[in-house]
């Protein structure tokens, strides 16, 4: 097995020595780590929305789970002068807690019900924000970076660059031991055949609560580790806008393996940077860009880029078992 | 005492009786046939008794105990599991993860068992790969063990959806159009199989609209038309029963 797989552990190690190494000489841009670190966290977000789309549900209120983490972080950081590691805790398990309320009211709801539940509940939550607390708490500035650690600091560029990319790198590993495990699996189950699925055992709504509450959890200290960096946040940060582009990052990267989210974050966070270098562009046809691409993508690469390399490392390996297929056919 | 009791099952959908008072006992390790006319209320019965509806009146009583108004998953666990007709598979998994899906309940993994990747848990599924590999040796998809459900013939997704029944080790089996539209041969080898898996202890219901089959593994039949149960009987009682034949042609009697 292990030998199996040493290609691919091999691309990984390198892969990460490679995102450790950039602040010492890879590039001496802070603008680049300031992408990066974006890119880490909005990995963090991602892989939870993917997760709940795993079970088959579409969660329009990730977005909001985001902004809720922010808050419950800031806030408690801020005005009560808590240590910023127990509320990055916090920021995670607040979200996962609603999400777990939320879904035993929704989760019933099938495929664009669900979504459509979840997209009241997020307005709900942003309205009613701005109309009743903005004049408390609308806008919290200053929000004071990580506590230290022995002595690490989190103030400075690359410190927090180096924070948000372990924090990325835990929920990677999270991700990919979920799916692999028997838990991604009935995930998968449940997506394709409910009703199956439920009649082999497998208690529907605990998982799909299970699921949703897991990836609210990751929103929500996605949403934290955003705001504690920025140093600032308002309530419109975490709109629908951030939620479209939650879905874009998701559905282009592909759906279907965890490291869909990093692929679809490395390709529109990342890539942007570079159309920047051409003459007389102008930032404000990205969103056109954007939604081409997520067109392109649906229509003729279903999987993403995730299943486009998988279908490349397949066309290299060669693996093509004929004989079998013929079999199959019988 | 009947392994299954039917008592009055009604289920009404808005003005529609699907199933009409329906009163039935499955013997434990009989074969048992529903038959009926389609739109009988043959799979809504089997809904019912899954779980997957909840009747409108009247009670299921599964070895002894009242399971009517239960989950899926719960009815499952007490060893009544069903499969489905047509095509209802997880279509885009691997024969070998369907497998590895349909022994959930005898995996022994708790709920939250399944999150870590512990070495019991590591130890579970090594068993629960193994188990999976014995029923498709069972049911001869051994070797399709890597390919995706959809991809397989329509024969092998019948065989596999049997399988995926099998996984959970039922006491009692409903099988949901097991062999209809398939060919002969591929009919006569499911068919043999049921017959092996009664063999092993299980009590088994098929609802099945292809006649030769059905009268030839089945101990008893029962027969639907519009959610009544007009006969129950061996099967050489029901060929002669004048309502079922009536039924069947489409003479209505006694129906203005």
């Amino acid at each position: 097995m292990l030998s199996r797989t040493n290609p691919t552990i091999i691309v990984v190690l390198v892969a990460i020595a490679i995102l450790f190494l950039v602040p010492t000489g890879m590039t001496s841009n802070p603008y680049h780590l300031l992408v990066l670190t974006n890119i880490c966290i909005y990995i963090i977000a991602v892989s939870g929305f993917r997760l709940v789309a795993t079970a088959g549900q579409l969660s329009m209120a990730h977005s909001a789970f985001m902004g809720i983490g922010a808050y419950t972080s800031a806030l408690l950081v801020t005005k009560l002068g808590w240590n910023f590691w127990y509320c990055l805790l916090l920021a995670g398990m607040v979200p996962a807690i609603l999400a777990v309320g939320l879904g035993r009211i929704t989760l019933r709801l099938r495929g664009i019900y669900f979504a459509i539940a979840t997209f009241a509940f997020a307005l709900v939550i942003w309205k009613g924000w701005n109309t009743f607390f903005a004049d408390v708490v609308g806008r919290v500035t200053d929000i004071p970076p990580p506590n230290r650690i022995g002595g690490w600091e989190f103030s400075s560029v690359t410190s927090y660059y180096y924070l948000a990319l372990v924090l990325m790198l835990v929920t990677m590993l999270v991700m990919y031991r979920l799916d692999r495990s028997r838990f991604g699996l009935i995930l998968r189950c449940m997506a394709s055949n409910d009703a199956l699925s439920g009649s082999v055992g497998m208690n529907i709504m605990g998982y799909q609560i299970a699921a949703f509450a897991i990836g609210s959890f990751f929103a929500g200290m996605a949403g934290a580790v955003h705001v504690h960096w920025l140093r600032l946040m308002e309530p419109n940060m975490f709109s629908f806008t951030a939620m479209l582009y939650i879905i874009l990052y998701a559905v282009v990267g592909g759906m279907k393996s965890f490291m869909g989210p990093l692929y679809g974050c490395f390709f529109f966070i990342g890539l942007p940077q570079f159309l920047k270098y051409i003459p007389n562009y102008d930032p404000k046809v990205e969103p056109v860009i954007f939604g081409s691409i997520l067109l392109l993508t649906v229509r003729f690469m279903p999987g993403g880029i995730s299943a486009l390399l998988q279908r490349i490392s397949e066309v290299i390996k060669g693996l093509h078992r004929r004989k079998v297929k013929e079999y199959a056919a019988t | 005492m009947p392994l299954l009791e039917l008592k009055g099952l009604t289920k009404r959908f808005g003005g529609l009786v699907a199933v009409d008072d329906v009163h039935l006992d499955v013997t434990e390790g009989e074969i048992l046939g529903i038959i009926g006319p389609n739109g009988a209320g043959k799979t809504t019965l089997f809904n019912v008794i899954s779980g997957l509806y909840k009747p409108t009146r009247g009670r299921v009583i599964f070895k002894g105990k009242d399971i009517t108004g239960l989950r899926p998953d719960q009815i499952a666990r007490r060893g009544a599991v069903r499969t489905f007709q047509s095509l209802s598979l997880w279509q885009d998994l691997s024969v070998m993860d369907s497998m590895r899906a349909a022994c959930h309940m005898v995996s022994g993994v708790g709920f939250f068992g399944t999150f870590f990747d512990t070495s019991p848990t590591r130890r579970n599924e090594r068993a629960v790969a193994e188990k999976a590999m014995e029923i498709l040796r069972f049911v001869g998809m051994d070797q399709l063990k890597d390919q995706v459900a959809e991809t397989c013939s329509l024969g092998w997704q019948k065989t596999l959806s049997l399988a995926i029944g099998l996984a959970s080790r039922p006491s009692l089996l409903l099988l949901d159009e097991p062999v209809t539209g398939l060919a002969p041969e591929r009919v006569t080898a499911i068919m043999s199989l049921i017959g092996r898996v009664r063999e092993q202890g299980t009590t088994v219901v098929i609802i099945e609209h292809n006649m030769r089959a059905i009268f030839g593994i089945c101990d008893r039949l029962a027969v639907l038309d519009y959610g009544i149960k007009i006969a129950e009987g061996s099967p050489s009682e029901i060929r002669e029963n004048e309502d079922v034949i009536a039924a069947y042609s489409g003479v209505r009697k006694g129906v203005s």
